[in-house]
């Protein structure tokens, strides 16, 4: 008996060898796949347990805040006109805007000192998150929220000279607080409520991309804005009319005059000539135009200037953003006829636009945008500060005074005058793009105040509103009036 | 009787110095609960500790009184698991640890009662018929009366008075005690006399006949009643006992060869079978149905790590049945593989000294009884660890001593009566 109990015996201590080895198999050896694995709850669990960090405005005003309640804690957003900024989070939806880019400082997962994270968990103390200073001020966003009233499109002001973000609307927005019981609705919805059109929104520009080609033709010394030429001809590239009908009854005109009555017909040949020099405008370009021949220099300047305002990539920026782009990389010159003028394949973002105004209001330099200025944990610690800075010098600055009289001259005498204010002087740019047959224009204007030392520059587009002069353009203007507190 | 012609040990030191880390371990344990989760554990921590103490000093005193020979180290490790088990039941259900602590109590006194009222545990070798009696007749009643008090499926419960019993864990030491006295008595003629069939030596058949018939009549029922973990566990002790008795290896190879084919046609006849194998090979494709007990203890496993997340920051919620045949799990999530390898270590410790106790033991039956009654504790530990970590296909047991259950606590105190008992008749005087 004795031999054989202690086989018996060795076989139940073996076994029991067998489940420690089990037990280290899934605690140790597997142990990061299963939690880290899709049938784990607790993720969630933990995730639920976590107090995010607020979110405040310029003047620090919060506008998001995690509260605990006897039924587990609870985000409060205390203005919806932000909603797509702040973005929402949600634990069947995920998240979107801040909440979603910042998850990382709001979760609490950087601390000032690693060692702090470690030491919370090991204390099992409850994760607070950082909070996000913005550069947002609540009460620009509400006077640009008013002034989109219920149309669709989007508002983005920043201040030149850093690339703060002042104001974003993006409309209809949508109400982040009890997200679960309206998601079905505001994911059906046509007008696309959950989407940010200042960031993500592609639109033809229309007549405000002449800004780029404007400032292409003088960064590249070719315009004589004192010269003066007749424009009265229609234009006709490879059969396609271009229509001369802008000018109010003037025909002996500057490049400033153009720019200001937004011509189409001199931009095009602007665009068309961007390779020669002089340019080539007005009527008395020789038949056969110089770019018959060729347009290679042309579009490479055209489509050099575009990239230097940033199109073709994302916007460097704290959400993400869609890239603004050309369209064809090979345009034929009716296409880059079109494009001069903004329209042809041309897409841009509010943001994009909002920078092209920044950029001339700067100097020629264009500013980085951010909206968040400095992370702070819940002890005051600084975990980041922005450092203002440039994405490039996209044209001399020089160039940037010349545009600045192009600009301000739209204001004085042009089309963009709804957006005068009395005892500033402002610069800006209507547009209309056309769309699609038999539907509105989008309406749009882009500008910045005080001319001379521009402190806010703004993009407003409604899309399929009309024309850019009689509807975003004295949106703009409420938008720089208050932010120049008027 | 021999005890008094042999000196007197009238010290237990070990056992008492070594059980005051199970109660240090209960007050720690239910102290930190009380900091970590006030929610579960409201009022004084240390009211179960206390008790645990008082209980576990008046059956050491009893020990030293009446078995102060008896071993010294089986009371302190089972002290151990009951401890962590009492820690684990409170963090999960405070209602559920009330009761637990009650069947502890029950428990310890019931052990208490087998040593005082059992001198001579050779004694049992004359009722291993009637104890075989009462647990056909246990079966029996449970077929005719049997209940399902929790859905599980199986209805092998009792009801006495508005308390369920659970009669197969009663069951366990009946056949044990039985097996002992029976295998004692035909022990020569299984080992020395055997017929040949073909040019193989084969066991009298005979003498077989009422082993196979008490085996046939416990499968039957248990497999009836699906209650295959009580079925498996039956059959292992059987052969277990088998094998000691008779040193025969062909026992359990035909035993295993018997076990394996009746798996097979198990396999082939039951849906239930079939999807049970199934799930212990691929539990991830049926993580949302049969899988999912598996998978969330696995994951409740990993996600405790090496060290745990501490007690009552785990989500042991997620596991059914987690009380009972998964504790296991919660121990891995919150006290970490640490932990899990203490409880293994522990049931290796018991283990050893069970079959300690079996080889010291005076008389064979006594032998038989230790080996059958420490098989026992250890299959059932053994099939439910390594049914929790996919080892083997799950089959729902209780972990001895620490899973929340009445019968299973109260039967396992019983059983660690009888051990001490018959380490305190043991033939060399070993110290302990």
């Amino acid at each position: 008996m004795q031999r054989s109990i202690r086989r018996l015996a060795a076989i139940l201590l073996v076994s029991f060898g067998a489940v420690a080895l089990g037990l280290t198999y899934w605690q140790a050896v597997r142990a990061n796949d299963l939690v880290y694995g899709p049938n784990n709850a607790r993720l969630i669990e933990e995730e639920k347990q976590i107090l995010r960090g607020r979110i405040l405005d310029a003047g620090g005003r919060v506008l998001a805040y995690s509260e605990r309640t006897p039924q587990g804690i609870v985000r409060h957003y205390t203005d919806p006109s932000t909603a797509l900024v702040t973005g929402y989070t949600s634990d069947r939806y995920g998240s979107s805007g801040l909440e979603s880019s910042f998850a990382r400082y709001l979760r609490g997962d950087v601390q000032a000192n690693p060692l702090d994270t470690l030491a919370n968990q090991a204390l099992h103390r409850p994760q607070v998150g950082a909070d996000l200073q913005l550069t947002l001020d609540s009460h620009l966003q509400a006077v640009a929220t008013q002034a989109m009233g219920s149309d669709k499109g989007a508002i983005v002001a920043l201040d030149p000279r850093t690339g703060a973000v002042l104001a974003m609307v993006s409309t209809p927005h949508f109400d982040p607080n009890n997200l679960e019981a309206q998601w079905d609705r505001l994911e059906k919805d046509p007008a696309k409520p959950l989407y940010n059109r200042a960031t993500l929104g592609l639109y033809t520009p229309g007549s405000v991309f002449k800004i780029v080609t404007a400032s292409a033709a003088i960064d590249l010394g070719l315009v004589d804005l004192d010269k003066h030429y007749r424009c009265t001809d229609d234009l006709t590239v490879d059969g396609f009319v271009i229509k001369n009908k802008n000018h109010p009854g003037i025909s002996d005109v500057t490049f400033v005059d153009d720019f200001a009555y937004s011509c189409n017909v001199t931009f095009a040949k602007t665009g068309l000539g961007l390779g020669f020099n002089p340019l080539p405008v007005g009527d008395d370009v020789p038949n056969p135009a110089p770019w018959t021949n060729s347009i290679d220099e042309s579009r490479r300047h055209f489509l050099d200037y575009a990239r230097r305002f940033g199109l073709e990539a994302p916007l460097p920026f704290d959400l993400p953003t869609s890239a603004s782009r050309v369209g064809s990389q090979n345009l034929s010159r009716v296409e880059l006829a079109n494009s001069a003028f903004g329209q042809g394949q041309l897409l841009v973002s509010p943001l994009q636009m909002a920078l092209a105004s920044a950029t001339v209001a700067n100097g020629g330099k264009m500013p980085e945008p951010y909206l968040v200025s400095e992370i702070r944990d819940q002890y005051g610690n600084i975990l980041q500060r922005h450092t203002p800075s440039t994405v490039r010098q996209v044209m001399s600055p020089e160039s940037a005074r010349s545009m600045n009289r192009l600009m301000v001259a739209s204001v004085q005498e042009g089309y963009a005058k709804p957006a005068a204010i009395p005892g500033v002087q402002v610069g800006g740019k209507t547009g209309s793009a056309e769309v699609a047959a038999g539907e509105k224009t989008h309406s749009w204007f882009i500008g910045y105040a005080p001319a001379d030392d521009p402190t806010v520059a703004v993009a407003v587009i409604m899309e399929n509103k009309g024309p850019g002069s009689d509807f975003a353009t004295p949106a703009g203007r409420k938008v720089m009036e208050a932010a120049l507190g008027r | 009787m021999n005890e008094l012609a042999l000196p007197a040990r009238r010290t237990r030191w070990t056992e008492l110095s070594l059980l005051v880390l199970p109660i240090l371990f209960l007050a720690l344990g239910l102290e930190l609960l009380s900091l970590n989760r006030p929610d579960l554990m409201g009022g004084w921590p240390f009211r179960e500790a206390i008790a645990l103490a008082g209980l576990l000093i008046i059956a050491h005193l009893v020990l030293l009184w009446r078995s102060p020979r008896a071993d010294q180290i089986l009371l302190p490790i089972v002290a151990m698991l009951v401890a962590i088990g009492l820690v684990v039941v409170t963090r999960l259900s405070p209602e559920l640890a009330l009761r637990q602590t009650v069947w502890i109590t029950l428990g310890i006194t019931l052990m208490i009662g087998t040593v005082l009222f059992l001198p001579n545990v050779a004694l049992l070798q004359s009722y291993k018929y009637s104890s075989a009696t009462l647990g056909l007749l246990l079966v029996a009643a449970t077929f005719v009366f049997g209940r399902d008090p929790n859905q599980s499926g199986v209805r092998s419960w009792l009801a006495f008075g508005g308390i369920n019993f659970q009669p197969s864990e009663i069951l366990k030491v009946l056949l044990v005690i039985f097996l002992a006295g029976y295998l004692e008595d035909k022990r020569e003629l299984l080992t020395w006399s055997s017929s040949r069939l073909g040019g193989l030596r084969v066991p009298p058949l005979p003498y077989l006949g009422p082993l196979v018939v008490m085996w046939a009549l416990s499968m039957l029922m248990l497999v009836g009643q699906r209650d295959v973990g009580a079925a498996l566990l039956f059959f292992c002790i059987f052969l277990a006992m088998l094998y000691v008795a008779s040193a025969r290896a062909v026992y359990v190879w035909g035993g295993l060869a018997a076990f394996l084919v009746g798996a097979y046609l198990c396999f082939l006849l039951f849906s239930h079978v079939r999807l049970r194998v199934e799930v212990w090979l691929d539990p991830w494709s049926h993580a949302q149905t049969q899988g999912y007990q598996v998978v969330q203890a696995l994951v409740a496993l990993a996600s405790g790590g090496i060290l745990g997340s501490g007690i009552g920051f785990g989500y042991p919620g997620y596991i059914p049945a987690v009380e009972t045949d998964f504790v296991i799990a919660a121990i891995g999530e919150e006290m970490g593989l640490a932990g899990t390898l203490a409880v293994v270590a522990l049931f290796m410790l018991l283990v050893y000294r069970g079959f300690r106790i079996a080889l010291d033991a005076r008389h064979d039956f006594s032998t038989l009884l230790a080996t059958g009654l420490t098989t026992v504790l250890g299959i059932q530990a053994f099939v439910i660890l390594a049914g929790t970590t996919k080892l083997i296909p799950l089959t729902g047991i209780t972990l001895p001593f620490i899973s929340y259950g009445g019968s299973s606590i109260v039967t396992n105190f019983i059983l660690l009566g009888l051990l001490l008992r018959v380490s305190a008749e043991r033939g060399n005087d070993n110290a302990a």
